[in-house]
């Protein structure tokens, strides 16, 4: 009997074990925010700040915001943002681009606001280390602000961490938010590296390269203008070109290669993505989006080296006559190398022909040219002389159109792979001699400004035309600028930024873009801030008024 | 509670033979004793114990089919050309200034330009019209075999049961099936001794619960080409990339989609009567769950479309156990004095550890996903471990005065590890008292009062049903590389609360218990109010703070109601002809009173003083612009065809500003009904179920509704310039789905079900003895047979049971026939 009351009161003795720590709560398999205070936690914030411009660069919001609604690109047959593209009241608060810009940059902001505050308090990283770090947060949150203010105009402007669940928000002006992040870059100059063991990490080069663009920008903005801001661009953009080992490589085309060739002498600052899919995170997508519909035609299917076409952006007529004039492509090498124009068999047979009517059937052995894009127009009779389909200027519309090949990815391991492996370049040296020749022009020094621009168009040349591809001072104006940007940067995110900035959005989108030209007004410069920001910020629309016209 | 035992996870695990007792209680001093655990009510379960004397063998069984109650109404053939033409017909082009499909009716010119793609042009010359929904549908059928023994002696009893039980959809690679093993034993060691053990054991399998290949059919083209001549099916059955064929996704080992689980749930008791009257109870409940999902997606699929296989298994083992010990005390005083005191400890520990691995690449889709490690790619592997404690003590005192007059009163000291370090314990008292007015002499006069009781009791709860860890700010872990040089890192995920403290309820309730004229009418009446004061919710931040939502102890809400149960035997004749009716009504009605900043609404969290927490807010459709108002469409930006939403606040533009509530979640009333008829051994039973008032949203009706001529859609009444209807926007190519769209989704939440119909027979006893059996019954009963509601008929919905949103992965609804009997040997 006793044996079993025993029994019965060491069941209940469990009781005494000690009720105060029988509540305490210990995260184990999660991390929580004192580890920022430690020199790893340290390293690890500055990484996830990094991988925040993978939320931007690599994703569909840069291209949809950046590329559509230009003068060089429309819509072409598929995607939700087609309103971005004609500038519908569809675009407000709601923008899903937007809105996922917005949080993840003030998220980033916000890592990058602890790890520059919390620094100094910890003990056990190398001094030059540590100052160098803090600089990259700089050049991060500096960057991070600069899309912003151009996206959205005054901002929420948070030097800080936020370490309460703040609601209280107001719009600094631009003027206040370019003084930040002029702020940020210059005093980042002191510590950054100059070459740099790690790469893709910010170095001075990169920061250098960032003041010049932000010097140009601000140059002509009204609410932020200073006399100097040319002069400055300028001088950054030169500081770039003459102190650091960058060069433009030889061949347009390599600056674009995939694998080894990703990290060459032009590029400056590049967003890194990787083969390896633990560390890749969601991939550089950019290759699924500037495609069109090769894959359902005869003699073609879907492969790993042509793409999943999503047929998001389709080139407009002025950047293929106009931009890239059929006239100068026999010395100017860039629209060959930029846009791909022939399509190999890879599903052999006999097929009834789609679009090329100039003939009833093609008939494809494997590898046989299936496709072909001369770029000009042709004669029913060029073309019914030909075994494979020709696609001319005629017959592009939204499913059919010349293919952008610089964010292709044929390193994919499957063809339905969506998380490209490609790094993203954000800043490479033509961007920068295209930003000296501008600052100069813009300051009427024509003469100092030809050799930035010549330097980029030399290169684009074909062997032995390098002569016909050299301005004379008559030549280089600033629609001279316009053009050359777009044939040097076509596709790379950065045209309704330069529009906005040369003043000329809206006349241009109404001139050549015409999908758009018949909604596009004067607000549209500014994009609408989230209305989650309105809504959940107290006072409202009050204390964080939305955008005039949304 | 199962045994004593807080049973999580679902009550799918408990087999309905096994139960012999069903309890609910709701009020706070009922549900005191069960703690935070009971903040939304508690339902007890009793399982089934042996009884002293003759051992009984018995058999339970019954097996049924489950048909389709119908397909969804799609877009056939023929109208889906005509959609996809309407939708170019929207369009203009903006070089040449004409439509892209031209106005008026079809011509083959116009659609040989249009159907470019050989498949579709041929379906709309040959009218094919695929209906990829009765590839996809099949008679699915469902089946319960239990065999159970049970008996003892004065001291020991026992009761086993084996259960097996299989449901098999009606969509292929949809099934449950569930094997489990109960035995409970009690032994009396002594006078003052006594042990017992529930332990239950579950095997289950699920196929197809996160992979439903149902939408793929709804979207696909049906002038499409599933199958080519010789029988084979077609991957991509138009010239749609994207689109491949949905009947690929069930060819067996395209899609596996495996959950299995093993729990092993206990309940251990030891009494020991300490001196007469002086009880102490310990129950101690160890449960152990092991839980495996794993997923395989091969190549000739629509998420891999000819990619390379993945592959994905997660493992989750977890080990609750709840420990309770019990002191009572119970006497009588003079006869007419009943007082019982009870002390309670009780504890409770939660450890959750997971692991997964998600792959591509899989060498041999045989493989599936049984051998990750050998894919070429490992996508990503994660482990993680969540715990958590409960820490009670309680204390109880209940006294009856003479049969007449109750009193209880009771106070709980409950802390939760979840809650901040100076909040993780609340104090929770609460009072009831009844009075048994039958039991007075004035009313024992009475003859046709057999009950009458008054209840009255206000007590108050706390809820901690929060995830752990929410107390602490968080890192979340990102991905980067430097060169190929892998680049972890940790920023922030989530702001820490650490004040986040108990949320209370405060419930009041008054109630009758009546029963009159020996039982042919009784019922109950009642009435309650709850005040919630800082609701554990999740407060939306502005995102320029970093985080995008925090958990805080928000404000305060009051919910009031009344239910009222009612039960008649209309008929109890001579003959043995005997018919009764159950009745429930229950109205809820509940309003927000403050909120974080007072009596503000906040629109950031689409919360509004005096609505209830789940308003739906959003802009208000009028109906759609039609072609004489377009100067007015225009004004908003807007064109003919398109959706046309309220000015609300008559500013001339449509904004942010002009959305509206557009109602809740929360209905008028519900209501049940139940009608058993018996005669002679027969019994047939009709149970009708019925929500009148609330609003939900469809997923399933903006996912259905792209109206861009591209997918299949919904058979609705579209707009075009020649059917001017307010019901739904012109189809248009250059939008993925419609302006306002989300408008389209609210619905009424109200419906009417014949929920079963039971038909049984117990065979007489004469019958049964002869063949050596204690008791024998067949029966048959249609589930859900009828469901009625605007939702279906109207708007091509299927079943809107739904407290809050449907989502877009539907099937039909299900109607059951199933046939079985219970045997007792």
């Amino acid at each position: 009997m006793r044996k079993f009351q025993i029994l019965l009161f060491s069941a209940a003795m469990l009781l005494s074990q000690s009720c105060k720590d029988l509540l305490v709560e210990t995260p184990i398999s999660q991390v929580n925010a004192a580890y920022f205070d430690t020199p790893a936690g340290f390293e690890a914030g500055i990484r996830a700040v990094y991988a925040s411009l993978r939320g931007y660069y690599g994703r569909e919001n840069a291209p949809t915001l950046g590329v559509f609604g230009t003068d060089t690109y429309t819509m072409g047959a598929d995607g939700s943002f087609k309103f971005v593209n004609q500038y519908t009241s569809q675009i407000d608060g709601r923008l899903g681009v937007t809105n996922e810009i917005w949080n993840n940059f003030y998220q980033a902001i916000n890592t990058a606001n602890a790890v520059i505050g919390r620094a100094d308090k910890i003990a056990g990283i190398d001094p030059t280390i540590k100052k160098r770090r803090v600089a990259e947060m700089k050049f991060l949150r500096a960057h991070h602000y600069f899309l912003l203010v151009q996206m959205f105009g005054p901002i929420a402007l948070n030097l800080e961490e936020n370490t309460e669940a703040k609601k209280e928000f107001t719009r600094a002006p631009v003027k206040d938010v370019y003084a930040a992040i002029i702020a940020d870059l210059e005093s980042s100059l002191i510590d950054l590296a100059t070459p740099t063991t790690d790469y893709g990490r910010a170095t001075k080069g990169a920061a250098e390269h960032l003041l010049a663009r932000v010097y140009l920008t601000k140059a002509t903005d009204k609410d932020a203008m200073a006399a100097d801001d040319f002069v400055k661009a300028g001088t950054y953009a030169q500081n770039v070109i003459k102190n650091y080992s960058y060069k433009l490589l030889p061949d347009f085309a390599k600056v674009f290669e995939q694998g080894a060739g990703e990290i060459n002498e032009e590029v400056i600052f590049a967003t890194q993505y990787t083969a390896d899919a633990l560390t890749n995170g969601p991939g550089n997508e950019w290759h699924l989006y500037y495609g069109m519909e090769y894959d359902v035609q005869p003699g073609m299917q879907r492969d790993v080296f042509n793409g999943r076409p999503f047929k998001r952006f389709r080139p407009t007529d002025y950047l293929l006559n106009v931009v890239f004039n059929p006239a100068n492509r026999v010395n100017d090498s860039r629209y060959k190398k930029t846009y791909r124009d022939v399509w190999l068999s890879n599903k052999p047979g006999t097929y009834n022909t789609n679009f090329d009517v100039s003939k009833k059937t093609v008939t494809f052995a494997a590898g046989d040219t299936a496709i072909f894009i001369p770029g000009v127009e042709w004669s029913m009779a060029e073309r019914a002389a030909k075994k494979y389909q020709v696609l001319v200027p005629s017959l592009y519309r939204a499913i059919l159109f010349p293919v952008l090949q610089k964010f292709l990815d044929p390193l994919r391991p499957d063809r339905t792979h969506t998380a490209g492996s490609r790094d993203v370049l954000v800043f490479r040296l033509a961007e920068t001699q295209l930003i000296a020749a501008e600052a100069l022009l813009k300051q009427g020094k024509v003469a100092e400004a030809l050799p930035f621009i010549n330097a980029v168009r030399r290169r684009a040349a074909w062997p032995g035309r390098e002569a016909a591809m050299t301005l004379t001072a008559d030549q280089l104006n600033m629609e001279m600028i316009y053009e050359e940007r777009e044939r040097e940067l076509a596709g790379e995110t950065l045209r309704w930024y330069d529009l906005k900035r040369w003043g000329i959005l809206v006349e241009r989108v109404k001139k050549y873009n015409p999908d758009a030209a018949p909604n596009i007004k004067d607000f549209h410069l500014l994009r609408p801030i989230p209305q989650d920001q309105i809504d959940r910020t107290t006072n409202g629309k009050d204390a964080f008024p939305q955008n005039p016209g949304y | 509670m199962v045994d004593g035992i807080p049973l999580s996870g679902g009550i799918d695990d408990i087999n309905p033979q096994d139960i012999s007792g069903l309890e609910v209680l709701k009020d706070a001093s009922a549900t005191a004793i069960y703690g935070s655990r009971g903040a939304n009510g508690v339902v007890i379960v009793t399982t089934k114990r042996g009884k002293p004397g003759q051992t009984v063998v018995s058999y339970d069984g019954y097996y049924g089919l489950s048909d389709a109650l119908g397909k969804i109404d799609v877009m056939d053939g023929a109208q889906f050309a005509e959609y996809k033409r309407e939708s170019r017909r929207a369009v203009v082009d903006a070089k040449t200034g004409i439509p892209v499909y031209p106005a008026g009716p079809s011509t083959p010119e116009a659609d040989i330009k249009l159907f470019t793609d050989p498949v579709e042009l041929d379906g709309i010359l040959t009218g094919r019209s695929t209906d990829y929904q009765s590839y996809l549908l099949k008679q699915g059928n469902i089946q319960s075999h239990q065999v159970g023994i049970s008996g003892g002696t004065e001291k020991t009893q026992f009761s086993i049961s084996g259960n097996y039980f299989k449901d098999i959809g009606v969509i292929p690679n949809q099934d449950f099936t569930r094997y489990t093993f109960r035995i409970n034993l009690d032994h009396q060691i002594s006078k003052r001794l006594k042990i017992g053990i529930s332990s239950l054991g579950v095997h289950s399998l699920w196929n197809g619960e996160n992979f439903n290949p149902y939408g793929g059919a709804l979207q696909e083209n049906p002038l499409g080409k599933p199958y080519d001549a010789d029988g084979k099916l077609i991957f991509l059955p138009t010239q749609d990339g994207l689109r491949t064929n949905p009947i690929a996704e069930i060819v067996p080992g395209a899609q596996v989609d495996l959950t299995k689980r093993i729990r092993i749930f206990n309940s251990i008791y030891g009494e020991w009567d300490i001196v007469d009257g002086l009880k102490f109870r310990v129950n101690f409940g160890p449960d152990f769950t092991n839980r495996r999902v794993g997923r395989f997606t091969g190549s000739q699929t629509n998420a891999r479309r000819g990619g390379d296989a993945t592959g994905f298994s997660f493992n989750e083992n977890i080990f609750n156990y709840t420990l309770e010990n019990f002191l009572t005390y119970n006497r009588v005083f003079g006869e007419k004095h009943n007082l019982n005191v009870t002390a309670l400890h009780s504890l409770q520990k939660d450890d959750n550890q997971q692991s997964s691995i998600s792959v591509l690449g899989i060498p041999s889709e045989t493989q599936q996903f049984y051998n990750l490690g050998q894919a070429s790619t490992i996508q990503g592997v994660g482990t993680g471990i969540t715990q958590w404690t409960l820490n009670s003590y309680m204390g109880r005192l209940n006294y009856t005065f003479n049969d007449k007059y109750l009193l209880t009163l009771t106070a709980r000291y409950d802390g939760s590890s979840r809650f901040g370090a100076n909040t993780k314990y609340g104090f929770f008292p609460s009072a009831a008292v009844g009075w048994n007015i039958s039991n007075e002499p004035f009313l024992k006069t009475v003859p046709w009062i057999d009950q009458l009781k008054l209840r009255l009791s206000y007590g108050s709860t706390g809820n901690t049903a929060i995830n752990p860890y929410q107390t602490q700010a968080q890192l979340g872990r990102s991905v980067y590389a430097f060169g190929t040089t892998g680049a972890y890192g940790f920023g922030f995920s989530s702001i820490g609360n650490p004040n986040l403290r108990w949320e209370t309820t405060s419930t009041g309730n008054a109630g009758v218990d009546f029963s009159f004229a020996r039982g042919r009418v009784s019922g109950s009446l009642e009435y309650y109010q709850a005040d919630t004061r800082d609701l554990l919710l999740n407060d939306q931040l502005p995102l320029t703070s970093g985080f995008s939502s925090v958990l805080r102890n928000v404000g305060r809400t009051r919910n009031t109601g009344i239910e009222v149960s009612l039960s008649t035997i209309n008929v109890d004749s001579k003959g043995g002809f005997r018919w009764s009716t159950d009745l429930q009504w229950t109205r809820n009605q509940e309003a927000i009173i403050e909120l974080f900043n007072g009596k503000v609404d906040d629109i950031g969290n689409a919360r509004f003083i005096g609505q209830p927490l789940t308003a739906f807010f959003d802009y208000k459709k009028l109906g759609i612009w039609q072609t004489a108002e377009a100067d007015e469409a225009a004004k908003f930006f807007r064109k003919p065809g398109e959706i046309k939403v309220a000015d609300t606040n008559a500013d001339g533009k449509i904004d942010a500003t002009d959305r509206v509530i557009i109602g809740s979640q929360i209905p008028e009333f519900t209501a049940g009904m139940t009608n058993r008829f018996e005669f002679k051994g027969f019994d047939l039973s009709v149970f009708l179920y019925a929500r009148v008032g609330s609003t939900f949203r469809s997923n399933f009706h903006t996912s259905f509704n792209s109206l861009a001529g591209r997918y299949n859609n919904l058979d609705i009444d579209y707009w075009t310039p020649n059917n001017p209807t307010n019901a739904f926007p012109r189809p248009n190519q250059n939008q993925e789905f419609p302006v306002y769209q989300s408008t389209l989704g609210y619905f009424s939440g109200s419906f009417l079900k014949v929920r079963n119909i039971n038909f049984g027979y117990n065979f007489p006893s004469a019958l049964t003895e002869r063949l050596k059996m204690s008791g024998l019954r067949a029966f048959v009963s249609i589930q859900q047979p009828f469901l009625f509601s605007e939702f279906r008929s109207k708007y091509k919905g299927i079943d809107n049971e739904t407290t809050d949103t449907i989502s877009e992965a539907q099937t039909p609804s299900v109607r059951q026939i199933t046939f079985g009997i219970n045997a007792k040997f």
